[in-house]
């Protein structure tokens, strides 16, 4: 029996075969000192347009920028760069560029309170998010999509602007907890090209930043490169703001790819590198900014909401949840939706897990013979089902994307009809995107992928923990990854309903 | 001083934001008063399939409106999904008649978009729930 421990060779070992920034043009830009700016004015004026539209335009769901942007192409759109490259949204957010514009006029004092340095206030939020996204009918709404982004700007003004560095991405943003979480299974990853060149490094910039001593006082600087003036420096170039020490840095968790590290590094050594997709969750090394995965509870259970939340939130979306709630509703004489919807979710992502996590961590310590607790042996194991939740996310949004993807020309067209601008015609309402015959098996590989996926990581834990006999610690584990993998399938073929009355109206 | 005024940049935001929250509120239908719009469908509540809408228009006075454009459009409540759309012809005086494909199960919204004889357009918003198959 092996103690949880780092396989560096899963990681590390030979140079990697890409580097991102190092492509002519496009590692240009990246490294170019405004290019997270040059990324976020765009997506933030497409963000207020869909806030406007949401809140002024039509109030069809599929006539309206809004729903059609937010629920059709960013989620589609973010889950298929998360799995052919990384957590580059996040590098696009449009919320933190509104933040450093704040952060000019009101300058953080506190910092983020210790008790809440952890993942259970953004697993919390997201909880809540995939409530209110099936409560209020989101997807129907253009109004509460919009206000959804509106709550989500002044949500980051009023934590950024109280609270010092990334604290809103750190331990708030549920977005972004999707993203990290996700990452891990991204192609791409930002790291050092070379560790000797850290070890011999002594300004330790990429976590630090860049700093100069400046005696005037900070208004005099108008120009100055970063808003950033404390205690008599002037911060040229930020460093990691989600305490993350590059040297020490192991895979794409709490990485929002802002590259800030990637700015202040004097030596040019770090890099967005190709590496095995899905290594990080096969191993156990002391993170920088994190710790072990295998002491972090928030951690796992943010991979646990992330992966039966994928299995819930298809769920919302076909026939037979309509009937389990309608039966429900009879059975408990309930007329109102949010009791049943909590009663759904308390069983989809808390007791089921609970269930299969603690039957197979049990079975691992009765057959494999392990020494660990259940709870650690859950928490150990439960990172394994993110490739499968992952498979769903990208089944469930990639459907939505494919199908609808050329939805915005007609939306577009009409919105722009709105303000007389007449483009191209009449709106093509009849443009929307790839037939369903075309994208189901597409969503059916997407599932499988995740299947094998965390079957492999399963495998690996199992061999660190049993060496002697490692099928009996990847059984129970496996057991729970066709389960799952299986509701999943059995999900993708029940017939779509879309209801925005869930009581059956 | 400094205070004042980041407390008036935080004031001014929050009021245009609620301010743009209640224009969103502030929608009306459109349909000209002295029309009145009746329609109903077959089968009664729609089922996922073809479905047939008679409509009629008449006046505040009882007149059946005659030689109106009728055309109706389906729509989903999820956006990304494709609407369906249908002409409806005038069987009778002021009676209109026309054909949705419904594709999907789930709540649809069906507009009628209406041009009178006169030149006058609006539309007619209808929200129809839980559409079953057959």
């Amino acid at each position: 029996m092996a103690t949880p421990s780092s396989n560096p060779a899963l990681l590390s070992g030979d140079a990697p075969l890409f580097d991102l920034l190092r492509v002519p043009i496009l590692g240009g830009f990246l490294r170019w000192r405004h290019s997270r700016t040059a990324l976020q004015i765009p997506v933030l004026l497409v963000a207020v347009l869909m806030i406007l539209h949401g809140l002024l335009g039509p109030t069809l769901a599929p006539k309206n920028l809004a729903t059609v942007l937010t629920w059709v192409h960013f989620r589609g759109a973010l889950v298929l760069v998360l799995l052919c490259a990384g957590n580059f949204f996040c590098l696009a957010c449009p919320f933190m560029l509104v933040r450093n514009a704040a952060r000019r006029l009101f300058r953080p004092r506190f910092n983020w309170p210790k008790v809440l340095r952890n993942k259970w206030i953004s697993v919390a939020l997201f909880i809540a998010i995939l409530f209110a996204y099936e409560l209020f009918s989101l997807w129907s709404s253009p109004w509460w999509t919009a206000s959804l982004a509106i709550a989500y700007f002044v949500a980051v003004l009023v934590i950024d602007g109280l609270f010092k560095h990334a604290a809103f991405c750190k331990f708030v943003c549920p977005i972004g907890q999707f993203n990290f979480i996700a990452s891990t299974l991204s192609p791409l990853e930002v790291q050092v090209r070379d560790q000797g060149v850290c070890e011999r490094c002594a300004t330790k910039d990429c976590i630090r930043g860049r700093r100069e001593i400046h005696s005037g006082h900070p208004s005099s600087r108008a120009g100055a490169p970063s808003s950033g003036i404390a205690q008599g420096f002037v911060i040229l170039q930020r460093g990691c703001e989600l305490a993350l020490f590059q040297p020490r840095k192991v895979g794409n968790m709490d990485c929002t790819f802002c590259l800030d590290c990637v700015h202040a590094c004097p030596h040019d050594n770090v890099g967005v590198t190709s590496r095995l997709p899905g290594a990080e969750l096969m191993i156990d090394p002391i993170r920088s900014g994190i710790g072990y995965f295998s002491r972090r509870k928030d951690i796992a259970a943010l991979a646990v909401v992330f992966s039966f939340g994928a299995l819930l939130n298809a769920f919302g979306m076909v026939s037979p949840v309509y009937a389990l709630e309608a039966w429900m509703g009879k059975l408990l004489s309930v007329s109102h939706q949010a009791p049943i919807l909590g009663i759904i979710f308390v069983v989809f992502l808390i007791i089921e897990p609970v269930i299969l996590l603690g039957a197979a961590a049990w079975l691992t310590r009765v057959l494999g013979g392990s020494e660990l607790a259940l709870v650690p042996l859950a928490v150990r194991y439960s990172y394994a089902l993110v490739p499968l939740g992952f498979g769903m996310w990208l089944a469930h949004y990639g459907f939505h994307f494919f199908t609808g993807i050329l939805t915005i020309v007609p939306v577009a067209q009409a919105a722009l009809a709105n303000l007389s601008v007449h483009l191209f015609g009449a709106p093509l309402w009849t443009w929307t995107g790839l037939p369903t015959r075309f994208v189901q098996p597409m969503e059916l590989g997407f599932l499988l992928l995740g299947f094998a996926g965390s079957l492999l990581v399963v495998h690996t834990l199992a061999e660190e923990d049993c060496a002697r006999q490692p099928m009996r610690a990847f059984v129970p584990w496996a057991a729970v990854c066709v389960l799952v993998g299986l509701a999943s399938v059995w999900l993708m073929f029940q017939p779509m309903e879309m209801r925005a009355t869930m009581m059956g109206g | 001083m400094v205070w004042n005024r980041r407390f008036g940049v935080w004031v001014f935001v929050l009021v245009m934001l609620v301010n743009i929250q209640e224009i969103g509120c502030a929608k009306s239908t459109g349909i000209p008063a002295d029309v009145d719009f009746r329609y109903e469908s077959d089968p009664k509540h729609p089922r996922v399939g073809p479905n047939i809408f008679n409509i009629t228009l008449t006046s505040k006075t009882g007149e059946r409106l005659a030689g109106a454009h009728v055309s109706l459009e389906g729509d989903m409540s999820h956006a990304g999904m494709s609407p369906v759309f249908g002409d409806a012809r005038e069987i009778q005086r002021g009676l209109y008649q026309g054909t949705l494909d419904l594709n999907m199960r789930g709540d649809w919204t069906v507009l009628f978009h209406i041009k009178l004889a006169n030149g006058v357009a609006f539309d007619r918003q209808v929200d129809i729930r839980n559409i079953q198959a057959n």
